[in-house]
């Protein structure tokens, strides 16, 4: 059987293909303005990936803050739902997820089966997101997918008082003009970054082993810094991107067959062709 | 998704329910209908106002319902206090409360204390009144309360050209617990699994107690459980979720929790169960009976016996089955944030599982409130 997970995200939109439990392809795109248009064009992507098309999908599942605006979904879960099934999907043993994506963070406790125990979410501001570190990096004049190496470079981490994104980034400027080094700037934002997730993981009963899922798991030293502060070991997925999607993926699998399980017909006409 | 065919059986029942039509249509306006009684309105905001004086005066008490409003007085208040406050600030400086002859605050938190002075230089109620609460219930702390009532009583016939009898306040304390029999009634057929409506409806409820002419409310009340009591529908399978915290908005995350697919089944607010939750017990001296009683109810988190409340939580949840409970405070309300890490621990002990909320009353957090909401009911499904 092949179904497909899509998460809607706010920066970033990703889908995943299975079938009979292994990936077939996934896709990521970014979400601009337009949610339905991202849906679609990432699963477009993924169905050609997978050489197939759109009808081979017995059941799809979307996930994420932009859920409810893919209308070929059958089913709608929440993104920490499905950040704990793909977490423990990926890496079985894990009894903690941290996710870090583009406009948002949590931090989710689950047990030896993959469900849900416990969790807590920051998606009021943008601190300890992608968002943020996007910000520093133009502050910087740095590319944001240098930003994990540089910080490990660094000889020294400066620390850095505020995370609001708007104060860290003048506390860049002034530090910038006081003349201190780039990747020292970025070492104390990454170690900043990390103290507020784990402020945040303390509120739950916090067991290892841990992944890291979202765009952010992507920067090695935030995951160093997080690493130093939890003293523990995290696994962080080859793209850490998708764990959502593959979570909403594992739940369409999951959907009892019986209960009438074919996709909605609002896939949009002619898309079908570009698909094959 | 998991929404709307999962709500109840018993919320599509009660719609049937004439009474409860008549309810819900007076809730629409409930302030034109207050007017229409012909009586002096006293707005109020704590539920540990002593309303029984304000009707023992003749005087019709209106909750100043919690909801956003696009000015919440910034103005005059820091963004500092609670969302409750701010928005009644807004709406009286609107206009909006212009209806009101009197308002009684009770000094509970710091919120309320501030609200009180800039209420009196901003808003234009003639009236206005700060009752002074002890925060313990010790025989002392009673008598004391007791001289306040008494201050207050004659603060009362004085500004409104009354006199207010023992007689009066007794009448006015069964007329009250007649109510609150009604709603234990309403809670209890709740517990039994017996109730053909759904927990935002029995908010509503609970409301409408609040803000509509009591005597004439309570008639239709007690025809609708009168009614109710013989509805029995089967108890549903979903998960049963317990919100506790200061007071819900309208309309609130019980609608959220219903949406997701859970049932709201039971409560521990201010705009709930600790509304009304014990009779008050009558004695030779009525105002005593007041003061003993307002000390003594299921406290508020600015009581100081936190554990007297916790003890009352972890009650409802054996007592009605809880699944999973929402902890739910608006932003800056301390007291009640200040008690939540102690109520989390003991509900982890027992393996309840537990979700913390909190509201500002800005656009956009429902949407926030939402995705925590589905999935801790997620979460609730995979465990049940």
């Amino acid at each position: 059987m092949i179904v497909a997970g899509i998460d809607i995200g706010s920066l970033s939109s990703e889908a995943v293909i299975l079938e009979d439990g292994e990936i077939m392809s996934y896709s990521i795109v970014l979400t601009g303005a337009d949610t339905q248009r991202a849906a679609k064009t990432c699963m477009q992507e993924a169905l050609e990936k997978a050489h197939l098309k759109f009808e081979a999908v017995s059941a799809t599942v979307a996930t994420g803050y932009g859920r409810i605006n893919v209308p070929f979904a059958l089913k709608t879960v929440t993104e920490i739902t499905c950040h704990a099934r793909g977490a423990h999907w990926l890496f079985p043993s894990t009894r903690t997820v941290i996710d870090m994506g583009g406009q948002d963070s949590k931090v989710i406790s689950i047990d030896t089966e993959g469900r849900v125990l416990d969790f807590v979410m920051n998606d009021k501001c943008a601190a300890g997101t992608g968002r943020f570190l996007e910000v520093m990096a133009g502050a910087l004049e740095v590319d944001l997918m240098e930003m994990g190496e540089r910080s490990i470079r660094a000889k020294d981490g400066i620390a850095i008082s505020s995370m609001c994104t708007v104060f860290a980034e003048s506390e860049v400027i002034s530090l910038i003009a006081g003349g201190c080094s780039k990747n020292d700037i970025i070492r104390g934002l990454h170690e900043a970054i990390s103290k507020r997730i784990f402020t945040m993981a303390g509120k739950l009963r916090m067991e290892k082993p841990i992944t890291m899922s979202g765009g952010v798991a992507k920067n090695r030293g935030i995951v160093d810094a997080l690493r130093r502060l939890l003293k523990a070991a995290i696994h962080v997925p080859e793209e850490p991107q998708i764990v959502g999607a593959l979570g909403a993926a594992l739940s369409a699998w999951h959907l009892p067959s019986e209960a009438g399980m074919k996709n909605r017909g609002d896939w949009g006409g002619g898309s079908e062709d570009r698909a094959s | 998704m998991g929404g709307v065919s999962r709500r109840s059986r018993g919320a599509e029942f009660i719609r049937k329910v004439a009474t409860f039509s008549r309810i819900e249509g007076l809730l629409k306006d409930p302030i034109g209908i207050l007017k229409n009684a012909h009586k002096p309105i006293m707005g109020w905001l704590c539920c540990y106002t002593p309303l029984e004086i304000i009707l023992a005066a003749g005087i019709a008490p209106h909750r100043i319902i919690p909801e956003a409003t696009s000015d919440m007085a910034d103005s005059y208040l820091h963004s500092n206090f609670c969302p409750y406050i701010r928005s009644s600030l807004g709406k009286a400086t609107k206009g909006d409360l212009d209806f009101m002859e009197g308002l009684v605050l009770v000094n509970s938190c710091d919120g309320l204390r501030r609200l009180y002075d800039a209420w009196r230089l901003y808003a234009k109620t003639p009236h206005v009144y700060l009752v002074d609460l002890p925060r313990v219930s010790t025989d002392v702390a009673v008598g004391h309360f007791r001289e306040t009532l008494i201050r207050f009583k004659g603060q009362l016939e004085e500004g409104f050209g009354v006199s207010i009898f023992e007689g009066d306040i007794e009448e006015a304390i069964s007329l009250s617990n007649r109510g609150r029999r009604l709603f234990k009634e309403l809670y209890n057929l709740r517990k039994a699994h017996k109730l053909s409506i759904s927990g935002s409806q029995v908010l509503d409820l609970v409301k409408g107690d609040m803000v509509l002419p009591k005597d004439h409310y309570l008639g239709l009340l007690q025809k609708l459980v009168g009614e109710l009591r013989d509805g029995a529908v089967p108890r549903t399978n979903l998960p049963r979720v317990m919100i506790t915290g200061s007071l819900l908005e309208d309309p609130g995350i019980a609608d959220l929790v219903e949406k997701a697919g859970g049932e709201v089944a039971c409560d521990d607010l201010c705009t709930g169960s600790r509304y009304f939750w014990e009779c008050i017990e009558q004695d030779d001296d009525p105002i005593l009976a007041l003061s003993r009683h307002y000390l003594s109810k299921i406290p508020c988190a600015r009581m100081m016996d936190s554990n007297r409340r916790l003890d009352h939580v972890m009650d409802l949840v054996v007592d009605f089955e809880v699944h999973g409970v929402i902890c739910y405070t608006l932003k800056f309300c301390d007291t009640f944030l200040y008690d939540i890490p102690l109520l989390k621990k003991r509900l982890d002990d027992q393996g309840i599982p537990s979700l913390f909320l909190d509201s500002d009353y800005t656009p956009g957090t429902m949407g926030r409130l939402k995705t925590r909401i589905e999935a801790f009911l997620e979460m609730l499904r995979e465990h049940v």
